[in-house]
């Protein structure tokens, strides 16, 4: 073809691709925006945070969407990202070929990936579970403490409980990811209300498990959006808020702001407002 | 002799150089003379000649032009590469203090400028290295404008980005010839279909380095793009071959040290054993058929490879187990040997020019 011979031709399909690739992009955007939205929820600091600290070169800014797990094993913590739930049986459901991973050489293999629906509960349940663990933990650390006052090891760990507790009621996230599903609109049917569910894409991975913990596991990997870009027209709200105290938030103080977050069609989030608290 | 491109026309000055030197020999050594006449002829068809090219194809008349041009290579090279870094930090610098709009306006702007200024810079056909700069600005102008893009919106990781990179890095390398843009594509090219082999393999595009076979089948369309005609294009064939080499011996190597990153569900050993036997081959096979059909870039990567395929399987088997005097003793005898097994081919090369010239 003559175009490709010319420089020019070269040219004019250089900037076609330019302008062809920004209206499918803002196409896409428009898409996601205008439709009604999969998800819409209010979140605090606590579930969207401050980045850990200033970056001197970049002063445009992202909000962090923080979610855990719930383990009922309270000394493996929240944040390790390996839900009982999702089980042999669910990863199953989710299209994982589960059979004679403890063999060979198989589970030394990078294991498979895949891109899923996992759904989001706010301020529900297992937030509920999750405190309560706190709670107990504190009140057993506590009558230890109290049988043996001069013991350190007590001591320290009735402290540790104390703060767990604290930060569980004050600042932990209460966002946990609570299942997971190949179709959206299975999951919507399962849990319907916008305003405490998102449903979010993200990535599982299978767990090769070895010869001894016969259990087959994944974890959440990532999620496909978890730094929610933060809009000029809101950046004014959170200007006396600094990245100290998203740190202070960290170790036990209330949320100075809360966002509302929506999910458009696409399944990608946008800021629609944010207020101090 | 119609001369359409900078490399013919450069070959041919070179080819001029050389006739003019030669025959200066012959002069001094009375094996030849020509009458005044044939000399002033042949004297102006050259400078003729040599004086078109320059003023057409900018080429390169004498030693130092060619040294100067280098230089001016590099110092074109590290002007894009800092203007590109540049343009990259000054949006990040004050990127929060626009409004979404206005984001978006800036960020479709800037490549689109930085586009028209190239093609102005190549309608004047002066700046030839400036053409290039402006290329590559515009090209990272447009990386940063999906990227932010995605970033501002909140857009899902796509695999499809690397392919529209790509592309504009081709024809923006095609329209100007330039081996950085051409490299640059490639690279874009390699990250998108590698990707989309470990998808077709039933993986996530983000873990497209888990398995280095997701890189054979780039690394095979682009050594079958290198044969395509280029000869309008300086050294494009030998840059496709570079990184298609490249991009086959890397992933051999990797699978001969770690067979679990295979897709094959076999012994690790076997995996690791066979995909060594294929580096040593192959990379044998390049020095081989490189020297054969006046490859020099196949039969240096071969060389390259052979030498790193050796040398790994040497610290493999001996590294451990050996005095270190001992084991570098084998690595300097054992380029010896392949220093004396190169210069047999080297001589019977040599034969076999000589006896075709009888």
């Amino acid at each position: 073809m003559k175009i490709f011979k010319s420089s020019w031709g070269l040219f004019v399909l250089a900037f076609i691709l330019l302008f062809f690739a920004n209206a499918v992009v803002l196409t896409g955007v428009y898409i996601n925006r205008t439709m009604e939205a999969t998800s819409q929820i209010v979140l605090t600091q606590r579930e969207l945070q401050m980045p850990y600290k200033n970056k001197r070169e970049n002063n445009g800014m992202s909000l962090k969407l923080v979610y855990r797990i719930l383990n009922t094993d309270i000394s493996k913590g929240s944040y390790n990202k390996i839900p009982a739930w999702l089980n042999a049986e669910k990863l199953k459901e989710l299209g994982f070929d589960t059979t004679n991973r403890d063999q060979g050489t198989a589970h030394y293999k990078k294991p498979p990936t895949k891109e899923v629906f996992i759904v989001l509960e706010y301020d529900g349940e297992a937030y509920k579970k999750s405190l309560a663990l706190a709670e107990e933990n504190f009140v057993e650390k506590e009558v230890l403490f109290n049988a043996k006052k001069d013991d350190n090891r007590t001591k320290m760990d009735y402290e540790n409980a104390k703060k767990r507790l604290n930060r569980e009621q004050i600042s932990e996230s209460r966002l946990f990811a609570i299942d997971a599903g190949l179709e959206y609109e299975k999951l919507r049917e399962e849990y319907p209300d916008k305003n405490t569910y998102i449903i979010v894409k993200g990535l599982v991975r299978l767990v090769y498990q070895n010869k001894i913990e016969k259990e087959q596991s994944a974890s959440i990997q990532q999620l496909n959006t978890e730094n929610i870009y933060l809009p000029y027209k809101f950046k004014h709200v959170l200007k006396d808020i600094t990245t100290d105290d998203d740190l202070n938030n960290r170790v036990g103080s209330a949320p100075k702001y809360e966002v509302e977050i929506k999910y458009g069609i696409r399944y990608e989030p946008w800021i629609s407002s944010v207020e101090t608290i | 002799m119609e001369i359409r491109s900078v490399i013919t026309a450069q070959q041919r000055t070179d080819q001029i150089k050389s006739f003019q030197a030669e025959l200066q020999i012959l002069k001094d050594e009375n094996i030849i003379s020509l009458s005044p006449e044939q000399n002033k002829t042949i004297a102006k068809y050259h400078q003729e000649l040599l004086a078109n090219y320059s003023l057409k194809f900018d080429v390169d008349t004498s030693k130092n032009e060619k040294q100067l041009s280098l230089g001016m290579k590099i110092a074109s090279f590290l002007a894009a590469l800092g203007l590109a870094f540049s343009i990259f930090f000054l949006f990040f610098q004050f990127w929060g203090d626009y409004t979404q709009n206005t984001q978006v306006v800036i960020l479709i702007l800037t490549p689109s400028l930085l586009l028209g200024v190239t093609i102005y810079l190549r309608k004047q056909q002066k700046g030839d290295y400036y053409t290039k700069i402006s290329a590559l600005l515009a090209f990272v102008a447009f990386v940063l404008n999906l990227f932010m893009l995605g970033q501002i919106f909140n857009i899902s990781p796509s695999l499809n980005v690397f392919f529209v990179w790509s592309i504009f890095a081709f024809l923006l390398a095609y329209a100007l010839n330039t081996r950085l843009l051409l490299g640059v594509g490639i690279i874009f090219f390699s990250f998108f279909l590698s990707a989309k082999v470990g998808v077709w393999g039933g993986g996530y595009w983000i873990n497209l380095s888990e398995h280095p076979e997701n890189f054979f089948p780039v690394a095979a369309i682009l050594f079958l793009l290198s044969f395509i005609k280029h000869s309008k294009l300086t050294s494009f064939d030998i840059v496709y071959r570079y990184f298609s080499m490249l991009l086959f011996f890397l992933p051999v190597l990797i699978l001969s040290n770690n067979g679990l990153s295979s897709y094959a569900e076999m012994d690790r050993h076997f995996i690791q054993g066979f995909y060594q036997i294929v580096g040593f081959s192959v990379s044998a096979f390049a020095i081989y058929i490189g020297i054969n059909k006046g490859l020099s870039e196949v039969t240096n990567m071969g060389n390259i490879f052979f030498v790193i395929f050796l040398y790994t399987k040497f610290f493999n088997w001996w590294w451990d187990l050996m005095p270190k005097y001992i084991f570098f003793l084998i690595i300097g005898l054992s380029a010896v040997f392949i220093l004396m097994i190169l210069k047999r081919f080297k001589s019977k090369l040599l034969k076999n020019t000589l006896w075709r010239l009888s």
